[in-house]
């Protein structure tokens, strides 16, 4: 027999679903008018229409999610306050850089209608077109799955947690699943988008509740921040023992890495115009301040000044029940404590969802229909596209099943490394002319090669190599290495292939006629 | 005598595509939201970013070296916070300002670009 506390956050499920449901029907309305003309443009892009207030609450949903605001706190904790830091540091070289990167990939999205991140990749190569989608179809496909496993560790860990344990880990997995996946399979990217907004509010009302509680409790932050560092557990967690190197990689390249990040890419082609692109660049720093910086920071200080000076830190089947844990000590089965559990399932499903779509795209784009060249009937395709979306899912839920590490690790550890192979060698192609179909193609083999060599094989300890540098280091650099020798030592892009990828024609045709 | 009747004649044009009408040379333009004038190589005010980068690597590893050295040690503060905390204070504050001056340039470059592009002055005005 359940107590009617945890039959209230089952609940809460179908609460949030249905607080939701009103912007995934009007996302449904709109989808219809678009998916005439260009069915997966809209699915899994919505069409390039996107204002910059839907796009702003679509950025802030990247970060105000359950890897940051859940994972980090509770890895804070678990592993030490550093592996938190290296996130604020990867975020010093990503602010200034993003916007350089992201307007000259909007750019061709826009131009040529985008729906996948290989598509920028594949048409900027010019050749190779299929064996190089399918390449690197693998690996995005490969570091998505992981990534959603990771956000379903905390998702079903935090459900758990409020419930003390009195529903399962695995059924909130099921639950948590079944939820997203509607919300997708109404309205694709659209329905994401819209109900990202309704979510971000729910997220914001529910932070305020928690950081007047969380500080309240110990007569604000400052004495909370002083109690916790004298903890007997704060000794173990402030102490920093990566190495130097470590932290500088994470700074010059993790953080590069990410502008090249499949989510936020597919983000970039949805957006209507400039403005969506750069004010919606700017409200995802708003979502990191909220959702990485001070959430994590005060959740993971609450929680050390709470159970820093216990024998043993409360009993979990993942870290990331921390935070659930703590606020149900500090509040117990209450309106406030109710306010959070949706806020809490508000963050849990912002990213689940982009990641499911993605995921999906690549099989259904890259692989069936660019790859393999499967043509299908409208209805056929429709059936295929929502049977991949629950496919994709279905194995991020294997990798949530029985997880080995913090969900933090495991994304610094394989996830990001995996898209720094992807990131560097195309980001390198956008500014580098003399980049050819050969370098790009042979550059991506050999990163992912590398990668797989050196994570599972070579050095199978973490960071998997032996000069103490962050792991997606030496993939990356091999990648790009490999990329400009073998373009320098092959024959140059034909200059019109480089034109009509970036419209140049088109550009001057419009200047001129506005001229005349 | 020939009579040519333009009316008909510029509709042949458009239907064959030789010319386009106003009307679909703007939707164009507005379709694309301006991406057609978005730069494809960086401005050069933007190769400073990069200089910025490097600043950034110096503060980076006296921070990494500071939190080394002294380790845990509740005697030592900054701003009246732990060391830790502090300097993770210094970091948000750094990546907070720099999205906030970095983001109107962004945008008023952008402007300025496309208002060039469409022949007008840069409060927007033909």
């Amino acid at each position: 027999m359940i107590s009617w506390w945890s039959i209230l956050i089952l609940a809460s499920l179908a609460i949030f679903f249905f607080y939701t449901l009103p912007a995934v029907i009007y996302a449904r309305f709109r989808m219809k008018k678009h998916a005439e003309k260009a069915f997966h443009y809209e699915f899994y892009v919505a069409s390039g229409t996107l204002i910059w207030f839907t796009m702003g609450f679509a950025y802030m949903a990247a970060y105000m999610e359950a890897w940051e605001f859940v994972g980090m706190p509770s890895v804070f904790v678990s592993d030490g306050f550093q592996w938190w830091f290296i996130e604020m540091l990867f975020y010093l070289s990503w602010v200034p850089l993003w916007l350089l990167i992201s307007l000259r990939l909007w750019r061709p999205a826009k131009i040529h209608n985008y729906v996948t991140p290989t598509d920028i990749i594949v048409h900027r190569a010019g050749g190779y077109e299929r064996i190089l989608r399918i390449l690197l179809a693998i690996i995005i496909f490969y570091a998505t799955v992981l990534y959603i496993g990771m956000i379903y560790i905390p998702t079903a860990g935090v459900l758990t947690a409020l419930t003390n344990g009195e529903v399962s880990y695995h059924t909130f997995l099921i639950l948590i699943t079944i939820m997203v996946i509607a919300n997708i399979f109404i309205g694709g990217f659209r329905a994401v988008a819209y109900s990202d907004v309704l979510a971000g509010i729910a997220f914001l009302v529910a932070f305020g509740v928690m950081l007047y509680y969380a500080t309240a409790v110990w007569g604000g932050f400052g004495n909370m921040m002083w109690k916790a560092y004298e903890t007997k557990l704060a000794e173990k967690v402030f102490t920093i023992d990566l190495p130097m190197q470590y932290f500088l990689t994470m700074l010059l390249l993790y953080g590069p890495s990410w502008l090249f990040i499949p989510h936020l890419i597919t983000k970039i082609y949805a957006s209507k115009d400039y403005k969506s692109v750069i004010l919606g660049g700017l409200f995802s720093k708003l979502g990191f301040i909220v959702g990485a910086f001070i959430s994590p920071l005060l959740i993971a200080l609450s929680f050390l000044a709470t159970y820093g000076n216990q024998p043993e830190l409360p009993e979990v089947t993942v870290v990331e029940e921390y935070p659930a844990r703590l606020f149900m000590e500090i509040l117990g089965p209450s309106l406030p404590m109710f306010i959070i559990a949706i806020g809490l399932i508000a963050i849990s499903r912002t990213t689940l969802d982009a990641m499911m779509l993605l995921g999906a795209s690549l099989i259904d784009w890259d692989i069936l229909r660019r790859g393999l060249h499967i043509e299908v009937s409208p209805r056929a395709r429709y059936w295929i596209t929502n049977g991949l979306v629950v496919l994709t899912a279905a194995l991020g839920i294997l990798i949530a099943i029985n997880p080995e590490h913090p969900m933090v690790i495991i994304g610094y550890e394989f996830t990001w490394p995996a898209y720094a192979v992807i990131a560097f060698p195309t980001m390198v192609a956008l500014f580098v002319d003399r980049v050819n179909k050969h370098g790009m193609f042979w550059g991506y083999l050999s990163g992912f090669i590398s990668l797989i060599l050196f994570t599972y094989i070579i050095w199978p300890e973490a960071p998997h190599n032996p000069f103490g540098v962050w792991e997606g280091t030496l993939p990356s650099a091999v990648a790009v290495l490999v990329e400009l020798l073998v373009s320098y030592l092959t024959p140059p892009p034909p200059r019109e292939h480089i034109e009509e990828f970036w419209g140049i024609k088109r550009e001057i045709e419009i200047r001129e006629r506005i001229k005349a | 005598m020939i009579h040519i009747n333009l009316k008909l004649y510029l509709n042949y044009l458009l239907v064959e595509g030789v010319i386009m009408s106003s009307k679909d040379f703007k939707e164009e333009i507005d379709e694309l939201g301006g991406a057609l004038f978005a730069p494809r190589k960086p401005w050069r005010w933007e190769y400073y970013i990069f200089v910025y980068l490097a600043g950034l690597t110096i503060f980076t590893y006296y921070v990494i070296s500071e939190m080394m050295k002294y380790q845990w040690d509740p005697n030592v503060s900054l701003w009246g916070m732990p060391l830790q905390i502090a300097y993770a204070v210094l970091v948000s504050i750094i990546w907070s300002v720099t999205a906030i001056i970095v983001t109107p340039i962004y945008y008023y470059a952008m402007k300025r670009e496309i208002n060039k592009a469409l022949g007008r002055n840069t409060s927007g005005k033909r």
